[in-house]
Formats: structure tokens, sequence, C-alpha cells
């Protein structure tokens, strides 16, 4: 058993990070959100340069750790870029949305004019007839509508790997705040010693750092089962079990930085306001937690879980039988 | 590059070890520690086979009696028999944490007395920590040991003793320094069990029979040759002990499988439960991976020499409370049923049941919640 990525996800981590520091960090979006229908030409050549484009993340392992690596990265940024959208493009497109199966059909990144192709949660693929321009909203700049046709074919191992590749980036935005956030303790003085010496605020950061700490576990594991071919049927519920990881850890580190942050956790000249409002559209679309929920329910309701005592028993669960 | 597939051995080993459990223990087992006598038999019975087939102390180094296996054998060995409602009974203690401590800590004397034993599953051990005014605050214990010619006299009271009823050694803390002295005064005793100054009384607990007990030593006596370590020297090997016990109990391995049995065993009332139930179902399913993976981090790291006690004291926080989540989810899984049947053909349900009780105590035992969340708060912030 190896838990850790190989050295060269780790090294192209590494540069990403570096160059997307000292091309401004967070501020990159802070500017990308003045006028964000120019972001892909302020961030898409650092990438370009990095030669991320050529991974092939479906190829092999090595290609798809690196993808992982450069996507949690990216996060750590809070980037305000389709990294994980584009490495997940379908043959013949430039990237792949993740759409809503009802309600109001919006996607991060829609709003950039990319050759799209989307997918729902099942992994059912539709082809995308029109999007729209940015949202302009405080939580959706970075997001735009999408009109879609008839459903047209399945998707699985592309929208497993968006999904799971959407959950390294946000893995990089929980990891970042809770840095963030133990800086920040560390620092702030009240009744004259710093937030850190409060035994509250102490157990308040060791749950954030759990939270972190199992999803980054949980996220090695996924990329690893999206590698193994012999795990087809269980690719897409493992990257929606991430998924519901994701959101659930987004919650339990999210409140809690705003919580040790304060009122200065609010204002836009902190890191966190961004890592907050610039996540909400992959924690929010294509479904937010119990859509999540009921979406893993229902795909292991055939059968596609692994644990130490599976697979689960199918002849008492017949197809469908979850399905309410 | 990430690996998760399981090595051949290891695979090879649980199926062995679900061969045997599936021989051997009955499908009612729930532990050896219930009111029939009859489990701790099994338990008993159970531990000697191993042994025989030198799988009770399968990952002790071969000059110990063990089988020299690598600690991912020692991670399955825990999974399945935690799974099986630890058929070794309290034998675990004696495998999981005094037996690696003596090899570290005891002499060759002490190491020849008790690891074949141990080694063998002929022996249980209780753990003589917890007192009356020295639960999470440990170095606050009373218990004291007098010199004496040739050894020490014990005096004091531990309290929570697991198994002390049935043990026949006990690893025992007291205090050798003055009554200020803390974590500088404590010296860790081999105590033998069978003395007439040794009072054992069992406490009456949701937990079952023989879990906690309270122990009243009144001179019992403990010779030179069975202290271990040096004097006052206890306190770091109580820390050495605490992070082995961290990682000791696979808990999600239960977890893992009542929550894979309860579709099967409610059959087609299953799809009767509500939605809401089915995705806590799910949810704790995937919290049950998610802490497994937290667990083979820590042994990753134990296996190369890098162990953070951080990290180990993150992984037992989420277990336990995946412990305690299973419990709930599981109990409004089997409605009534979870108040207990004396129908043992109802063996899900009478698991859940006991799984239930077990679980109140996971954010207790072995350091609380709270001091775990302590220990980890220690290397984030530093200590205060």
């Amino acid at each position: 058993m190896k838990n850790q990525l190989s050295d060269e996800a780790v090294a192209l981590g590494e540069a990403v990070d570096d160059t997307l520091a000292a091309a401004g960090g967070v501020d990159l979006t802070r500017r990308a959100e003045a006028d964000p229908a120019a972001r892909a030409a302020l961030i898409g050549p650092l990438l370009e340069e990095l030669g991320l484009w050529e991974i092939e993340p479906l190829a092999d392992q090595v290609q798809l750790e690196a993808a992982a690596a450069a996507c949690r990265a990216a996060g750590r940024h809070v980037l305000a870029y389709p990294i994980a959208e584009r490495f997940a493009a379908p043959e013949g497109s430039e990237g792949l949305l993740l759409v809503p199966s009802t309600g109001r059909r919006v996607a991060p990144h829609a709003d950039l004019g990319l050759s799209w192709s989307a997918v729902e949660l099942t992994g059912l693929q539709r082809p995308v007839l029109s999007t729209g321009g940015s949202l302009h909203t405080k939580l959706g700049s970075f997001a735009g509508e999408v009109q879609v046709g008839e459903a047209c074919g399945t998707l699985e191992r592309e929208t497993a790997l968006l999904i799971t590749l959407q959950m390294w980036w946000l893995l990089g935005v929980l990891e970042r705040a809770g840095a963030d956030t133990l800086t920040y303790v560390k620092e702030r003085e009240q009744f004259g010693r710093t937030l850190a010496k409060f035994q509250s605020v102490q157990f308040t950061l060791t749950d954030l750092t759990v939270a972190a700490q199992s999803l980054a576990e949980l996220a090695k594991y996924t990329l690893w089962s999206l590698a193994q071919d012999d795990h087809e049927p269980v690719w897409l519920t493992d990257a929606l079990s991430l998924r519901l990881s994701g959101l659930e850890a987004a919650d339990a580190v999210m409140r809690r930085a705003h919580q040790l942050h304060g009122a200065m956790g609010f204002a836009d000249e902190t890191n966190v306001s961004w890592y907050s409002r610039i996540s909400q559209p992959v924690r929010r679309l294509p479904a937010g937690l119990s859509q999540t929920e009921a979406a893993v329910v229902e795909s292991m309701g055939t059968d596609r879980f692994t644990n130490l005592f599976t697979p689960l028993p199918s002849a008492v669960r017949p197809e469908g039988a979850l399905a309410h | 590059m990430l690996d998760y597939a399981e090595a051949d051995e290891v695979q090879v080993l649980r199926h062995r070890l679900r061969a045997l459990v599936e021989e051997h223990i009955p499908k009612s087992y729930l532990g050896a520690f219930t009111d029939n006598p009859n489990d701790l038999e099994i338990a008993q019975r159970f531990s000697r086979i191993l042994g025989e087939q030198r799988l009770f102390a399968l990952t002790w180094p071969e000059s110990f009696g063990g089988g020299g296996a690598s600690s991912w054998e020692q991670t399955a060995l825990r999974e399945e028999m935690w799974a099986a409602h630890e058929p070794r009974g309290a034998q675990y203690m004696g495998l999981n944490w005094i037996g690696p401590v003596l090899m570290r800590y005891g002499n060759e004397d002490q190491q020849q007395r008790h690891l074949p034993p141990i080694a063998a599953g002929d022996v249980l051990w209780c753990q003589g920590f917890s007192e009356p005014e020295a639960g999470s605050d440990l170095p606050a214990l009373r218990t004291k040991a007098v010199r004496e010619e040739g050894g020490w006299r014990i005096h004091g009271q531990k309290v929570w003793t697991s198994y002390a009823e049935m043990a026949r050694w006990c690893f025992l803390l007291a205090r050798t320094g003055t009554p200020e002295s803390r974590k500088d005064g404590i010296t860790v005793f081999l105590v033998d069990m069978e003395q007439a100054e040794i009072e054992v009384r069992p406490i009456p607990s949701m937990l079952g029979r023989h879990h906690i007990n309270e122990v009243y030593f009144t001179g019992a006596w403990v010779p030179d040759r069975d202290v271990l370590g040096g004097i006052n020297e206890g306190w770091k090997i109580v820390n050495d002990v605490l992070a082995f016990e961290r990682i000791g109990i696979a808990r999600y391995a239960r977890c893992d499988k009542l929550l894979s049995w309860a579709p099967r065993a409610l059959g087609e009332a299953w799809a009767d439960l509500p939605q809401g139930l089915h995705q806590r179902w799910a949810k704790a399913l995937v919290h049950s991976r998610s802490v497994r993976l937290l667990a083979y981090k820590v042994v990753a790291a134990q296996d190369q020499g890098l162990l953070d006690p951080a990290d180990a004291a993150a992984y037992r926080i989420a277990v336990t409370l995946l412990d305690q989540e299973v419990a709930e989810v599981l109990m409004d899984i089997v409605g009534g049923w979870g108040l207990g049947t004396e129908d043992t053909e109802r063996i899900f349900e009478r698991a859940v049941e006991d799984h239930w009780r077990y679980a109140q105590a996971s954010t207790v035992a072995s350091g609380t919640l709270e001091m775990q969340r302590l220990a980890l708060a220690n290397r984030l912030v530093g200590k205060r």
C-alpha cells in the first residue's frame, strides 16, 4: 500500500503552485472577478506554459496523478479557471461541463467560450446547445447558464474523472483555508492572548483538520481506483462518494474557518472570503449535498461500492430497489 | 505512485482467518464477555488454535515467538478479528501493546518469562491506569509503590480496569516519586494478580460483563524483577502504550461488516426504509472507507518509522466518531429489535444492539476524544 503521489505529480503540483503564486495567487481570482470573461487570457497562458494540456489523465496513472496534483495546487489559490473541466474534456471538445439534471441549468465556468461537452452526475451525455455569460453575482461570477439537448450516450469514466478532479481542486481550497485559519489564530490576540491558546479554538481547529485529512486520503484512493481498469463498475460510485465527502468537508472546514476569522473573514481583503465564495459553484452544482447523497445511494444500489466486506449483496437488492 | 491493492500474502491471510472464524466461532458469537460463560471458553480455545498455527502473535518478531509478518498483515489480522467480535477475547491487549512494550523496554528475563505465554494465547493481562482521581489527568495518579527489601508494596485503587477479574497479570502504573512529582514520579510494575492483597470488584455496566472493574491494592507485592524500565521513568513507556493503543483496534472493520450486512439482513424490508435512512447508511459506508484510509496512512507512516502521534490522534478522533455514527444508523435500521432479543436467530439485530452499547465507550476508552483533540492541537498550535 502506498499513499503518496508519484514524484512527477508532486513536482508538477509544486510547479503549478509556484507559477500561480508568482502571478499573484488569490489576487489572480480577485482580478478575474472584475472581468470574468478576461480570465481565459489572464490565467490560460500560465497553465499552457506549464504544459498542462499535454497531460492525458485517462491514459495512465502517472498522468492522472499529475492532473490531480495540478488541480490541488490550483485550488490552493482558489484559481477561477476550468482546470478540472479541461483535463476531463472528451475527444473533440475543449472541456466537460457537469450540468444539473433538473432545475436551473448552470455550471462552473460555463461562462467561458470553450467548445464544451456536457454530462450529468449519472454520466449521461448531452450536447451543449448554448452557454451564457458570467452570472455576475457574489457566488456565481465564474459560472454560466447552459442549454443542453437530448441525451446522446454516456461518458461514465470522463464524468468520474471530472467529479474527482473537481474534488482535488476543492481539497486544495480547503487545505489552504485550514492553513490560513491556523496562521490567523496564532496571530490574533484577544483577552491578552492569542486565539490559539483557547481550548475551544483548538478543538475547532482539530475538527477542521480531521475533515481535511479524511478528504485527502479518500481523494487519493478514488484517484487510484479510477486508474484501475478492473474497477470500472465502481468508477462512478467512487467519484460520487468522493464528492459527498468533499461537500461535507467543505462545510466542516469553511464553517470553522469563517467562525475563527470572525468578521474579518467576510471582508474581501482576507482570502477566506474568496475560498468560501468561489468554491460555491463546485459545491452546489450540479447537485448539493442531499442530492449527491441520493446519487450515491442510487449508484450503490447497483452494487457498486467496495469495502472490507463487499461486494454488497445484490440478491436481495434488485436493480432499482433503493430508488424512491 | 498510489497503490491501494492488497498484497497477495495479506489476501491469503484474510481468507485463512475468515475460514478459521467460520469453522470455530458460532455465528451468534458477540464477544467473549457476555453472560454466557461458553463465550469466554470459545475465545480461549480460538486463541490456542491461532497460537498452534502461529497466527496468534503473527506479527511479532520470530525471536519472540512470533511469525515475523508485515505491518499490513498485522492490520488485516486486527481488521478480521475486530469484525468477528474479537474472537481472541481480551488477548488482543497483550498482543497489541503489552507484548510490543515489553519487547522495547523489558529486560531479557522479563521478555523470556512474559512474551512466550502471551504469544501462545495462554495468559490475560489487564491495564492498571485510571484511578478515581486520575482519569484523563493520568499524571495525578496516587496508587503508591513503597520500597522494601527485594521489591515494592503497592497500595491504592484503580478503576475502569477491563478484564481485571480474569487477568493473571496487570500492567500497573504507580507513584514512586513525591505526591507532587506527576509525570516524573511514575513507574511501571508488572503485577501478579493472584495475591490476597488484590481485590477486584466488577462494576455493573451497559458494556457487559468483565468490561470494567475496580481493583484495590492493599500491600500487593512486586519483586524487583517485575519493575519495567527505570524507577520514575514510567511516563515515557505510557506514551508509547497510548500510541500503540490508538491504532490497536480496527473499529472501522466491524462498521464495514455491519453496514454491508444490513440490506441482506433486512431482505425485502430494506426497500421500505425511508430514503433519508438509505442516505445515512450510504454516508456511513463512505465515512468508514475514509477512516480506514486514515488508519492506513498511520500504518504506512509507522512502517517507515515516520509515525506522527498527531496523525494517530486524528485517526482515532475519526474512528471513534465513526463507531458512534454507525451505531446510530444501524439502530434506526433495525428499529425495535435494537432493544435486544433472546431470539438467537436474530443474529444481525443482536450484533447491532451489542455494537451500539459498546460504541458508547468509543470516545472515552483508551484516552477520551478530548485528549485526542488536545494531542492533535498540540501539534497544530505548538505545546501550551
